[in-house]
């Protein structure tokens, strides 16, 4: 029951930060993990925000533990994606930014990956994502201005700062 | 290229569907999954079948016992005075050191196996000694928490091998089982009077095992009792600190000890204890014949397996040297400090990672990948940062320089709090309590003129073997989530703080 209610939002915290293919073995895990430490989980009605931070972790783990291997292969596309393209335009605009962004990002240290994912793709508040990643809020806002700056070299195009707080309205925790 | 599509790329990252197998797949790898067990359980099978074993023997003795037959009677304890116990260990050693020896010996924290201790000892004094110890059993401080265990077991361990043989000391540290920094060799005359658990500098003469607590015989109570092989085990109970300190020694019927022990008994746990062990046992064996102690192969990496060492012998973590990835290691660092650097906005880290990762080969060892993270260091801190070394530890049981230390303090400066954090003058639970309430009263005086815009922290006097009382002091400043972090070449630990401030990994909790 809890794995059917949780396996979905678990997959896409999973997949933004450490990509699709790798997103259901860091579920897998995140699961599996969360069933054993289960006895020490004192406040069940936290169990939404304690397994994503075991997500989050398990993630930042897998992408540690991936950077020691040689990559198989690149991950370019992503057929589940279920953006806003609506134009041809816009299908181009956006596979020319995935082309310049997705190695941008995934050269990003672990810990800015899952900010930034938990943060924009997730739309998590900037203090549900401090406390996924367990860290204080200047430290994750710290981070994800560090994460953006680096995309912005990436498309060695100067970005207006963004606001964050305002991304982060449509916290779902 | 804009803003919105940079911000879109991020949000289609997360717009994606979970295979629709998801959930069933997750379930099974749930339901194959056992459940978190503790470590003691994981030898509850062999537990259950010596006992199973035990419980047949006996049956079979019961059984096979004839109405005259039978074990002979055991003696009780007879009280004997200190110097009888000195007199008869003294000859019993003397005795075992006739023939080569190899010894066992295990370490325990409050039951959790710390260390393991194997050696070969010659007559002559040539002996390798092979240590190997589970870091975050002897080192991380869990013991001060009543309810603490160690962060893990069994995945941090370290070895050391060391040699006497000849005219020189050989010694090799490493991260893991079976080799890392390579052979050091020196004069034997620089080698250190124990090399490990009280054997075998005891055979050598060095020491008696009970030099670290009985200052007077008058201190002491001794009994013998005879077994039923001929041998005798004499009990020799020591006051140590605030409890006691009991040691056993087992002589055999052919006069040689063949067993020694030390436990400590309501001792209360010491913050300048790291590492710290409650009990010691090792277990000898005279040898009728054995090779000479050869010098090892300087330029080859150590692996204790060539020794002799048994091949079950215990915290072994399975990973032989030559899987190490030492460049992988390099990486992690790089990347503990990009993430917790406290300068790391402003650092070059290309050029940092130059530094340590060009020309460093793939199948770099210990020793190179500890001078390309020196070599990083170098390209951008000032101050702050050290890389710490296997050879920059000081020995087992040296401690902090300046075992006397005071209490926080704080004042203002300007907007800013100020804080010293210098060591706990104290070994008690009471020094902890004192030194963190001045630790609270020290914050709180720093604030007296409305909240503090920032904080200094002043360690430069702290010097201790744990983190855990400072992180406990600064509980106030660090908040929640990791707040220390450790790395080694063997990974990565830290201490975290959680919403009640217990820590964890340091394992000490706050008071108040």
């Amino acid at each position: 029951m809890l794995v059917e209610q949780h396996a979905a939002p678990i997959y896409r915290l999973a997949a933004a930060i450490v990509g699709r293919a790798d997103a259901a073995d860091v579920t897998q895990e995140s699961f599996v993990a969360a069933w054993q430490q289960l006895p020490r989980l004192r406040d069940t009605q936290a169990f939404e925000a304690w397994l994503r931070r075991i997500c989050v972790n398990r993630s930042r783990n897998w992408l540690r533990s991936q950077s020691r291997r040689p990559r198989a292969f690149i991950d370019i596309g992503d057929e589940h994606a279920t953006g806003s393209i609506t134009e041809p335009g816009d299908f181009r605009r956006a596979v020319e930014a995935r082309t310049i962004l997705e190695p941008a990002f995934e050269s990003l240290t672990p810990d800015q990956r899952a900010v930034l994912a938990l943060h924009y793709s997730l739309g998590y508040s900037i203090a549900d994502s401090a406390d996924a990643l367990g860290v204080r809020v200047g430290t994750a806002k710290s981070r994800l201005s560090a994460g953006l700056a680096s995309l912005r070299r990436a498309i060695d195009s100067p970005l207006r700062d963004v606001e964050t707080d305002d991304i982060g309205t449509e916290a779902t925790s | 290229m804009n803003d919105t599509q940079v911000i879109d790329y991020l949000r289609s990252r997360g717009h994606v569907e979970p295979p629709p197998e998801l959930a069933r797949s997750v379930m099974t790898a749930v339901a194959a999954a056992p459940p978190a067990r503790s470590w003691f359980s994981a030898y509850l099978p062999a537990v259950a079948v010596a006992g199973a074993v035990a419980i047949v023997a006996v049956v079979a003795i019961l059984l096979g016992q004839g109405n005259e037959v039978g074990p002979a009677p055991t003696p009780s304890p007879r009280p004997a005075s200190v110097e009888e116990l000195q007199a008869a260990v003294r000859e019993a050693v003397g005795r075992l050191r006739e023939s080569p020896v190899e010894g066992v010996g295990t370490a325990h924290v409050f039951g959790e196996l710390g260390s393991a201790t194997w050696f070969s000892w010659r007559p002559g004094g040539d002996q390798v000694v092979i240590t190997r110890s589970d870091v975050d059993v002897t080192q991380t401080g869990w013991w001060l928490d009543p309810d603490g265990e160690p962060p893990a077991r069994g995945a941090n361990v370290t070895t050391v091998s060391q040699v006497l043989a000849g005219d020189a000391y050989y010694r090799a540290p490493s991260g893991e089982v079976g080799g890392g920094e390579g052979w050091t060799a020196e004069d034997r005359s620089t080698a250190p009077a124990v090399l490990g658990i009280p054997f075998p500098a005891v055979l050598d003469g060095r020491i008696d095992p009970w030099q670290e607590s009985l200052t007077s015989t008058d201190d002491g109570e001794a009994s013998v009792q005879h077994v039923a092989d001929g041998g005798a085990v004499w009990t020799l109970t020591m006051p140590f600190r605030s409890g006691s300190s009991v040691e056993e020694f087992d002589i055999g019927p052919d006069g040689a000890l063949r067993a020694w022990s030390r436990e400590l008994v309501d001792v209360e746990p010491s913050l300048e204890d790291a590492p710290l062990f409650t009990s010691v046992s090792v277990e000898l064996t005279a040898l009728a014949d054995a090779d000479p102690i050869l010098p090892p192969d300087v330029d080859a990496r150590p692996d204790p397996a060539e020794f002799g060492l048994p091949a079950d012998f215990p915290l072994a973590t399975g990973e032989p040297e030559s899987e190490i990835d030492y460049r992988a290691y390099v990486e992690d660092v790089l990347e503990a400090l990009e993430t917790y650097h406290w300068n790391a906005a402003n650092i070059d880290w290309e050029a940092a990672r130059s530094a340590a990762l060009d020309g460093l080969p793939q199948d770099a060892d210990a020793g190179q990948a500890h001078q390309r993270i020196r070599n990083a260091l170098q390209t951008f801190d000032t101050f702050g940062t050290v890389f710490v070394g296997p050879q920059d530890v000081p020995p087992d049981g040296v401690g902090p320089g300046d075992p006397t230390g005071g209490l926080p303090a704080g004042e203002r400066i300007g907007s800013a709090g100020y804080i010293s954090v210098p060591p706990v003058g104290g070994s008690r639970a009471d020094d902890l309590r004192d030194y963190l309430a001045a630790a609270r009263l020290a914050m709180e005086a720093a604030e007296t003129a409305g909240p503090a815009c920032g904080w200094i922290v002043d360690l430069r006097d702290y010097a201790a073997p744990t983190w855990g009382p400072p992180v406990l002091a600064l509980g106030g400043l660090v908040g929640e989530g990791r707040v220390v972090t450790f790395s080694a070449q063997f990974g990565e630990w830290g201490l975290e703080v959680d919403a009640d401030g217990v820590v964890t990994g340091g394992r000490a909790r706050r008071a108040g």
